[in-house]
């Protein structure tokens, strides 16, 4: 792309004081550099024909409103990414109880259901089903949703006190080991 | 006493006017009518002597949380959690009466066109706290 020296003059001052600029005040000097890149182009490609009256404050606007831009994309795929992972969780308890030798079945079953006892509100349910099926640690569940330790403990909190309340005992309809699971899921691990 | 007035928003209230990830939606003229209108109020709480302060706030992809981990305080980017509405400004009034903050309020919600709401601001000078 052919520029005018002034324009050219003009961008390779520009770019380093806006990149100090927005890296001062927002932070993500990796976006930052990206967006003024953007700004760059932008900037080469419709300068020569329509020179802005104030140039500085164009250049800033644009890389600005760019960096926000990209920061609303990063965010938005972090949120993707989040939900997926979230409704990805393995669950252990899919395979069909005669695995399991007679005698001996697997509970997990009962207490994924009651994890997602309907009272509950689907925050609840993932926050109780990681803790309680999952054996996650409130720590690893609450980075793992990419929230404060304590709002997790309580949302757990609350999550037990709900099915507790809800009197209840377990939402599956067969219930295959009555209360056990239900009264595990709300005394164990606080 | 002092009253805080918060203004609430999701992206596009950023968007019309500019102020997030691309040009304004609304027209040049929109936008100047807003910011004069918005102006204007500003004005004439300051000239009442009942303006503390006031403000917009950034885009809220800029947001930054800052919790304590074992002990020391840890910066991130986010909340990521889809917020359909946000905080989006402020202002803090001092005024005679509860009535005439609402009645504040009512204007700057005329203004922003969105809900606001309305807090008082301990500000440990009244018995009224």
């Amino acid at each position: 792309m052919d520029l005018s020296p002034d324009i050219e003059g003009l961008l390779r001052q520009l770019a380093p004081q806006t990149l100090a600029a927005l890296t001062r005040r927002y932070g993500h000097f990796d976006l930052a550099e990206d967006a003024v890149q953007e700004a760059l182009l932008a900037a080469a490609e419709s300068w020569p024909s329509a020179m802005p009256d104030n140039p500085a404050g164009w250049f800033t606007t644009v890389a600005r409103r760019r960096l926000t831009d990209l920061l609303r994309s990063e965010q938005a795929r972090r949120r993707r990414e989040q939900s997926e992972a979230i409704r990805t969780v393995p669950l252990a308890s899919d395979a069909p109880d005669e695995v399991w030798p007679s005698g001996e079945r697997d509970d997990s079953l009962v207490l994924l259901f009651l994890c997602c006892h309907p009272s509950l509100t689907p925050p609840a349910q993932v926050a109780l089903t990681l803790r309680a099926v999952g054996g996650l640690s409130t720590a690893e569940i609450a980075r793992g949703l990419l929230l404060p330790e304590a709002t997790i403990t309580r949302r757990i909190t609350r999550a037990k006190q709900t099915i507790l309340d809800s009197g209840d005992a377990s939402p599956c309809r067969t219930r295959p080991s009555g209360r056990g699971g239900w009264t595990w899921c709300c005394t164990s691990s606080t | 006493m002092k009253y805080m007035i918060m203004t609430f928003g999701d992206e596009t209230a950023w968007d019309a006017l500019g102020l997030g990830g691309s040009q304004a939606t609304w027209s040049d003229e929109e936008v100047a009518e807003h910011f004069q209108a918005m102006g204007a109020f500003y004005a004439d709480l300051a000239a009442s002597g009942e303006m503390v302060t006031g403000f917009g706030l950034a885009d809220p992809s800029h947001t930054v949380t800052v919790e304590m981990r074992d002990g020391r305080p840890v910066a991130s980017d986010g909340p990521y959690a889809e917020a359909k509405e946000v905080l989006a400004g402020f202002g803090i009034i001092d005024v005679a009466s509860h009535d005439r903050a609402v009645e504040l309020a009512g204007r700057f919600a005329a203004l922003v066109q969105t809900r606001v709401e309305l807090r008082p601001v301990m500000d440990g000078a009244g018995q009224d706290l």
